[in-house]
């Protein structure tokens, strides 16, 4: 890992629009679309215009007259704008209520993470010797899994609901803040105002809040948001496979893994729309990590 | 040479370790998941005294872990070094036999998918290069980023949607025609079918390939597009390419010919560090597209709580992975002696 | 330029590339198959292939094709007719000794003559090796006697009027002692000793298994020459094969919506028949909340089967009002009569009696399990509950565990109210009702029910042997079970067959046997 360019923290904030200016494009696109996305779903109860588990087709199609059977599930038209899914669901208010459920597990996940692998990182890097090699060769063996694999024995074994679901996908991520964390230390330990401090007497706590962790904050704030990024998809995934939550709750994994067997008679309404918002909120953390990644790491920079 | 021979041992043996931790773990996880094998796998009405001889028989009635030699983390341990996976509680036959079943399946997708991320990913990478700053260039960075988003069950089932589906041009689901008797010599049909000169195998095998290997491909495709695209940038700046440039060599030339060579051991090794993150996408291509590998195992296994099949497929995953990124790194410290670490 | 050089190369592979798989495609196109070769397409999957310890319907029918009872019922039917035997079985007059006689010189496939010894063979190994299934002869059969090498003679702990019913089930079945051993039950044989109209000629666990004529069968052949079934992952990849003439019959399980669909497709046919597996509501009935018999009539009265009905199934599956299922003797909707179809003021008063209304509404737990009853379960789970919570007395929380776990609770009772599903071991309205209710069984089943004069009542119908008194005593038995609610059932699912417009000859009736053998190609 490339380090010591982050020894003034937080200096990027500054230069970032003069000297970024294709990166800071980047983040505001993202920031710009993560906030409409937290915006509805907060709001989802005003905007919505229907509940996310409320039969609203069957009223309408009486209303028409039409066959129930026949015309389940409901294309999109001017009352119901994306639609209704088989059981007469509002597809615009699932997705409004689905956000809810996809921001809340993936961000909870990754502030587990974050708690879990920065201090453990920290400690690691810090202490060195014998307990940072224990924890190196865990957290490697960790690291070595495929994500979704462990997150599957893990949902599996833990069963459904949001907690549960959150935990499986946080321990995932954990060697990620670990690594990082751990090599901004190694390096940082090594700054000459750090072994000042250490000289005048300052003991290992100090040390590692007032010195050490401004240091890696940053690096942890990129790893944040494309680590929320990841954990939405792998959400969605544990969803789709059928590993995560209750049926009454509104998930876009849940209404992919329903849609998929609507594929061969075209309702394409059920599933484009889910999809393409897990996509939308995962490209803009993504868009948010990546920018700030470039903006601090210029070995990425545009030559 | 020492100090390779001795880079190679050293990352061999921090290897074992790994794969101690990598057991246990897996061994508690599925330890402690509720439910009672031994009924899911005998249905609730079987006698009391069957389904106690059954527990027996697997060893389920030993305590999980304590201080003896008899318990069923050691038995597991042990087995494991005998190369015994167990026996699938759903299928009553060892685990291994079904991974040998379903293995070939998922090579074969992740083949054609990894070969369409690296030629899709290095082509387009590299024209962006060369058309470095043009909108093409811009696209094919977005589509670079925005690639990574996409969640590939949802990107399966929209190609199955438009080109299955609308068009009708390829099948959506499973690995070939019902009416082809597949002969089956690896398990990877598209080699069956030449071996065997079976060529309507390999037809009906590659056509059923085109959707899923494309949907996991596309996925992949981002990282080797910033690849190809970075470290050409870097080394069409380098001298050599400016003198080549000077002496009238055609732009073209250079970038494809001199440049690309260069870029291929970073690529190399990224197909290697990809994998891991290949064998989740396939788990998910798999159940979309019903395509009979290890990720619809994985996920019947966890379904069916048949917790022997469920470990043997994680344990099985793993060691993949770790094997391959062990070669990866063995392979790049030869070809590129910088390396050292 | 360039460039623009290089995409239209790129374009022009491209095309290149499709138009090669394009030919690919076309030549894969089907071709109508030769000779009577019939290929059936399933989702479902062969568990042990051992009629001693299999317990599933599909390996069943596998062996009520290949593997025959000494009686089989005729195709179609709910008829019993000599199988392996040569006539019906004549009882003691106490219905406890039921004596059968063989057909002469009847061969296994293999040419292996079957004797009175091979029939008892096999019965002592269902007693020795107590598998899951076993109980369907270990619960009635007290031992076998062999009179002469012709005459097998069954003696029974109880009298049981049904018990021909019984010997048409699989554990029954004659199979030859040299592949299955008497003391242990085997997941896959080495191979299949046949005594139905089929033999085994090929079998690739999960991929395919193809049965030709048994030249030993002792009946008429079958209309067909070969019948291949295919395993398919799931029920879109099965539609999709039916749908594009890959194979003739898709047989278990298509999705509602595809039965919508392929209903539509003015080429193909679609087949339908009632189904004998019925979906219920179980309570434990000795535990808090649900001891109490009046909530338990209280959810009766507010379970809203049309919405399941029409929503998650489309119309493929039926209402049901009593745990004996439409089409069976004796059948009665019975919950129909005591708490109408949908009847939320029921359940407010009853409600109310017991101090629950809108302002204190009675809360409970419904569980389900995700997988094994298939993925439109949870929206099953949540219509009721929402059908349930409209009544705005009560308040439903849902909870699910997957198949293991949900096992092991309802053996423990610790689910006060789940949703369960049955599949019948034997035709007789024995296994819809005692095998829950009886006090003796309702354990196992997790409702924990007991109640005498139920036990009384069905006890009374085992033994009866007038078939109209033991009509009447199920009828009883229906009308008390709506009052007492030890279960409330809810849908009964139909069977349906989306064949080729050529395949004639289905029979499937409410045994849900599928007869290969009668079913047969017009081109």
């Amino acid at each position: 890992m490339v380090s010591g360019f982050l020894s003034k923290p937080f200096r990027f904030f500054i230069s970032m629009s003069k000297e970024h200016k294709g990166e800071w494009y980047i983040i505001v696109a993202g920031a710009l679309i993560l906030f409409v996305i937290i915006f509805s779903s907060v709001f989802a109860g005003i905007i919505a215009p229907y509940g996310p588990v409320t039969d609203v087709a069957s009223p309408y199609i009486k209303e028409h007259n039409l066959d129930l059977r026949a015309a389940t599930p409901l294309p999109p038209n001017e009352t119901f704008i994306m639609g209704t899914n088989d059981l007469g669901f509002d597809v615009f208010s699932r997705i409004l209520f689905g956000s809810r459920t996809v921001l809340l597990v993936s961000i909870a996940a990754s502030i587990f993470s974050a708690l879990m692998g920065i201090p453990i990182g920290l400690l690691s890097g810090f202490y060195g010797g014998k307990v940072d090699r224990t924890l190196s060769l865990l957290m490697d063996s960790i690291y070595s899994f495929p994500g979704l694999i462990l997150a599957i024995a893990l949902a599996a074994m833990l069963g459904p609901g949001v907690t549960n679901i959150s935990v499986a996908i946080a321990v995932i991520y954990v060697p990620t803040y670990f690594r990082i964390v751990r090599g901004q230390v190694l390096s940082v330990k090594e700054e000459l105002y750090v072994e000042a401090a250490r000289s005048i007497g300052a003991g290992p706590m100090t040390i590692m809040t007032k010195y050490v962790f401004p240091n890696v904050i940053a690096s942890v704030v990129v790893i944040f948001s494309l680590n929320v990024a990841d954990a939405i998809l792998t959400e969605a995934g544990l969803s789709f496979l059928g590993l995560g939550l209750p049926p009454d709750l509104p998930d876009w994994g849940i209404d992919l893994a329903k849609g998929k067997k609507f594929v061969p008679s075209g309702y394409w309404w059920i599933i484009t729309f889910p999809g393409l918002m897990i996509m939308l909120v995962a490209l803009s953390f993504t868009m948010i990590g990546e920018g700030l990644n470039e903006v601090l790491n210029p070995r990425l920079k545009e030559k | 040479m020492r100090a390779l021979l001795s880079y190679i041992l050293t990352r061999i043996l921090l290897t074992i370790p790994m794969i101690f931790i990598l057991l246990t773990l897996v061994f508690f996880i599925i330890r402690v998941m509720p439910g009672d094998p031994v009924k899911s796998m005998l249905g609730a009405h079987a006698p009391k005294e069957t389904m106690d001889e059954v527990r027996h028989q697997l060893g389920l009635d030993k305590p999980i872990i304590d201080f003896s030699t008899n318990n069923q983390f050691v038995d597991y341990m042990s087995a494991f070094f005998h190369g015994d996976l167990g026996q699938s509680l759903w299928y009553r036959v060892p685990v291994t036999e079904k991974i040998a079943q379903y293995f070939p399946a998922t090579l074969e997708l992740s083949f054609f998918a990894l070969l369409f991320a690296v030629v899709f990913g290095v082509a387009t990478g590299a024209f962006a290069a060369h058309k470095r700053k043009s909108a093409a260039d811009y696209s094919i960075r977005l589509f670079g980023i925005t690639s990574y988003s996409i969640p590939v069950f949802w990107l399966g089932l929209m190609l199955q949607m438009i080109f299955g589906v609308a068009f009708d041009w390829f099948p959506i689901a499973g690995r070939i025609g019902a009416r082809v008797s597949p002969q089956v010599i690896t398990g990877l049909y598209v080699v069956d079918g030449i071996i065997t000169l079976n060529f309507e195998q390999v037809a009906s095998a590659l056509w059923h390939l085109v959707l899923p290997s494309t949907a996991l491909g596309l996925i992949l495709c981002g990282i080797f597009i910033r690849l190809t695209r970075a470290n050409m940038l870097g080394v069409l700046k380098q001298d050599y390419v400016l003198a080549a440039n000077a002496r009238g060599i055609p732009k073209r030339r250079v970038v494809y010919k001199h440049a690309l060579k260069n870029a291929f051991v970073p690529i190399l090794t990224m197909m290697g560090l990809e994998f891991a993150y290949l064998m989740s996408g396939a788990v998910l291509t798999e159940t979309t597209f019903s395509w009979p590998g290890m990720g619809s195992f994985l996920v019947e296994s966890v379904n069916y709580r048949d917790f022997p099949a469920l470990q043997g497929t994680i344990i099985f995953i793993a060691l993949l992975v770790m094997g391959i990124s062990l070669l990866v790194d063995i392979l790049y410290a030869i070809i590129d002696p910088r390396v050292r670490y | 330029m360039r460039s623009k050089k290089l995409l239209y190369g790129a374009l022009i592979l491209v095309l290149a590339v499709g138009l090669v798989f394009a030919v690919a495609c076309e030549k894969k196109a089907p071709k109508p198959t030769a000779g009577g070769v019939i290929v059936i397409g399933t989702t479902e999957k062969y568990t042990q292939l051992d009629p001693a310890q299999a317990y599933d319907f599909f390996t069943w029918e596998l062996f009520q094709n290949i593997y025959y009872t000494l009686l089989i019922y005729k195709p179609g039917t709910t008829e019993l007719v000599p199988g392996l035997a040569a006539e019906m079985p004549t009882a003691s007059a106490d219905n406890k000794e039921w004596t059968f006689k063989l057909r002469d010189g009847l061969k296994f496939s293999n040419d292996v003559p079957i004797t009175a010894e091979t029939v008892k063979y096999q019965i002592d190994r269902v007693i020795t090796t107590k598998s899951d299934p076993s109980w369907l002869v270990d619960d009635f059969v007290d031992y076998v006697e062999v009179v002469d090498p012709l005459t097998v003679k069954f003696v029974l702990k109880q009298p049981v009027a049904y018990f021909p019913s019984l010997v048409a089930t699989p554990p029954y079945a004659t199979i030859d002692p040299a592949i299955y051993p008497a003391d242990a039950t085997i997941s896959d044989p080495t191979g299949f000793s046949c005594t139905g109209p089929y033999m085994v000629e090929k079998f690739v666990r999960d991929a395919e298994i193809v049965l030709v004529k048994n030249p030993n069968y002792y009946g008429d052949a079958a209309l067909n020459d070969k019948i291949i079934i295919k395993f398919y992952k799931d029920a879109t990849t099965l539609r999709l094969a039916v749908e594009k003439g890959e194979i003739d019959i898709a047989w278990k399980a298509l999705n509602p919506t595809d039965i919508k669909d392929l209903k539509a497709n003015p080429n193909l046919k679609v087949v339908e028949a009632s189904g004998a597996q019925i979906r219920y509501l179980c309570f434990v009935c000795n535990g808090d909340p649900f001891k109490e018999k009046i909530l338990r009539g209280a959810v009766s009265a507010a379970i809203d089967r049309m919405s399941v009905v029409d929503k998650v199934f489309l119309g493929t599956v039926e209402p049901l009002y009593s745990m004996v299922p439409i089409g069976m003797w004796s059948h009665k909707d019975s919950f129909k009569e005591v708490y109408g179809e949908y009847n939320i003021e029921k359940t407010k008063e009853l409600l109310k009696g017991l101090g629950y209304d809108e302002a204190n509404p009675f809360a409970f737990e419904l569980w389900y399990t995700p997988t094994h009853y298939g993925d439109t379960e949870a929206d099953v789970a949540l219509l009721l509950k929402q059908g349930l919570e409209a009544t705005g007395v009560m308040k439903v929380e849902l909870k699910s565990a997957e198949w293991g776990t949900y096992n092991d609770n309802f053996d423990k009772g610790n689910m006060s109210a789940f949703l369960l599903g049955w599949y019948p071991d034997y035709i007789d309205p024995d296994d819809y009702t005692s095998v829950f209710a009886l006090s003796t069984a309702s354990d196992s089943m997790g409702i924990f029910y007991a109640d005498p004069k139920m036990d009384e009542l069905l006890l009374k119908a085992q033994v009866t042997t007038k078939q109209k008194d033991r009509e009447k005593i199920y009828e009883e038995v229906q009308d008390y079970w709506a009052a007492e609610v030890p279960t409330c059932p809810i849908f009964q699912g139909k069977l349906f067959l989306v064949t080729q417009p050529y395949i004639e000859g289905i029979a499937v009736g409410a045994t849900m046997i599928f007869n290969y053998d009668v079913v047969y190609r017009t081109n």
